[in-house]
């Protein structure tokens, strides 16, 4: 078994996965299974293929294969939830099979949280004393989110979703330290 | 928090920090008392300190981290030369492979060419980090020909970070090769030809077929003007046939039957050209 090489973008709401494997020859036998976070099993997906600019498998390089959360039956919500996501494709070239099993930490929804929280504490900077706990949160935030992605690069998947369940609550969950700028 | 005072390298503090990171039970100062109070929103001023020096600490440790660890583009394709070996083509089992990955080698006749290899003949191929085949090889894989085929399996080495390409590091002489040998004549330039240019391969398997080989002659030769002498000659003895003696005009075409060079004939054979003006 070899290794299957893509690129995990996110573009207008979607996962896009752009097939790098470089022998651009054709593909058979694809299967794309993804795990979105809380999810206990990991999904196959299927209708991936078959339309005008999907992911061609006789030219695998054209486009991407393009997932949105209405081809994944456990994303019960219009957007894609922020979490640890796993994306497990394989396919055949002659007789041999290629995987890519890889997990990315997806979190946008934190990600413009923090975003916001600085623009809240920047624009308030000149009372700086008065601002240290919007800053303590700002810290808590992007270091749990330094060991979030730590905890991805050494395979600590459990404890990385754990950290974003954390985010999610100081964001935007009812024991948020600072609420205001959410 | 975890000082690098405390432990006797890099790697002895990445350890402890990837199990405080992880929350290890047997680690006391595991992480998991800072999280579980950011999870009840606690107090934890202390804890969440403690928590950024160590996160900090593991990124100047080791580099930033900030961004994903998986490759997006490939950086073990591998593959061989195209042309390694004269009638034998290479082919791998896989064009991208990660390190520890078992490749497999082998090596086919092409079917065409004619070219044969004495069994047990070993071709070794060099894989190398460039194109180019400059510098040392990083690893070699031999093959032992039989019947012209053979197959082999590596392992990518762990050393290994970027693509491969694989090239034959000893050219092979087919047994049956035949090639062109300038002898002591004054007037090379008559033939378009280099010395040890390869003009066939003889049928091993039936010597007694003809085997001709042509010469084209260089632009604006008459060939009127010169006299040739030939011999086939088997490589390493002194097995040969005369195929022309003081011929002119000066042939462009050879014909010469393998057995009559030796009927176990079983080596390249040169064609020892001498050509004179008349």
């Amino acid at each position: 078994m070899a290794t299957g090489y893509w690129k995990v973008n996110f573009v207008l709401g979607r996962f896009h996965l752009q097939d790098f494997t470089p022998v651009g020859t054709a593909r058979t036998n694809l299967s794309v299974k993804i795990t979105i976070p809380g999810a206990l099993e990991e999904e196959t997906l299927t209708g991936l293929t078959g339309s005008t600019g999907d992911y061609d498998l006789s030219n695998p390089h054209s486009f991407p294969l393009k997932i949105e959360p209405a081809d994944v039956t456990a994303e019960t919500g219009l957007l894609f939830r922020d979490g640890v996501y796993r994306f497990n494709v394989s396919f055949d070239i002659g007789s041999t099979t290629y995987t890519f099993d890889e997990r990315i930490l997806h979190i946008p929804v934190i990600d413009t949280a923090i975003s916001t929280k600085l623009d809240a504490y920047l624009r308030d900077l000149c009372n700086k004393c008065s601002n240290a706990d919007k800053l303590r949160t700002l810290q808590e935030l992007v270091v749990l989110r330094q060991g979030a992605q730590l905890d991805i690069n050494a395979e600590r998947f459990i404890a990385a979703a754990e950290k974003v369940t954390l985010m999610s609550n100081i964001s935007t969950g009812a024991s948020c330290d600072c609420i205001c700028g959410c | 928090m975890l000082r690098s005072k405390d432990y006797a390298g890099d790697a002895e503090l990445t350890a402890a920090l990837d199990a405080y990171l992880a929350n290890d039970s047997a680690n006391p100062n595991t992480s998991l008392v800072y999280l579980n109070r950011a999870k009840y929103d606690l107090d934890r001023k202390c804890e969440q300190e403690e928590f950024f020096l160590n996160v900090l600490h593991h990124q100047t440790t080791n580099g930033f981290q900030d961004t994903g660890k998986f490759a997006e583009l490939p950086t073990y394709t591998i593959s061989v030369d195209g042309d390694l070996t004269a009638g034998i083509l290479e082919t791998l089992n896989a064009v991208v492979a990660a390190a520890g990955d078992t490749i497999t080698v082998s090596v086919v006749d092409d079917g065409s060419s004619g070219a044969n290899y004495n069994n047990g003949s070993v071709m070794s191929i060099g894989f190398f980090d460039n194109p180019s085949f400059t510098g040392a090889a990083l690893f070699s894989v031999g093959l032992t020909l039989n019947n012209n085929a053979a197959t082999t399996t590596f392992v990518v080495p762990s050393t290994v970070d970027g693509p491969l390409f694989g090239k034959a590091t000893t050219q092979l002489v087919p047994d049956n090769e035949v090639t062109v040998a300038l002898g002591q004549g004054a007037d090379f330039g008559v033939y378009n030809t280099t010395n040890g240019a390869v003009l066939g391969y003889y049928n091993s398997g039936a010597l007694g077929q003809a085997f001709t080989a042509t010469l084209a002659l260089n632009s604006g030769i008459n060939a009127s003007s010169f006299k040739l002498t030939a011999a086939a000659r088997e490589t390493g003895t002194n097995n040969a046939v005369t195929v022309n003696t003081n011929t002119t005009p000066v042939p462009t075409s050879f014909t010469f039957t393998p057995s009559a060079i030796n009927n176990s004939l079983d080596g390249p054979v040169k064609l020892i050209l001498d050509v004179f003006t008349i």
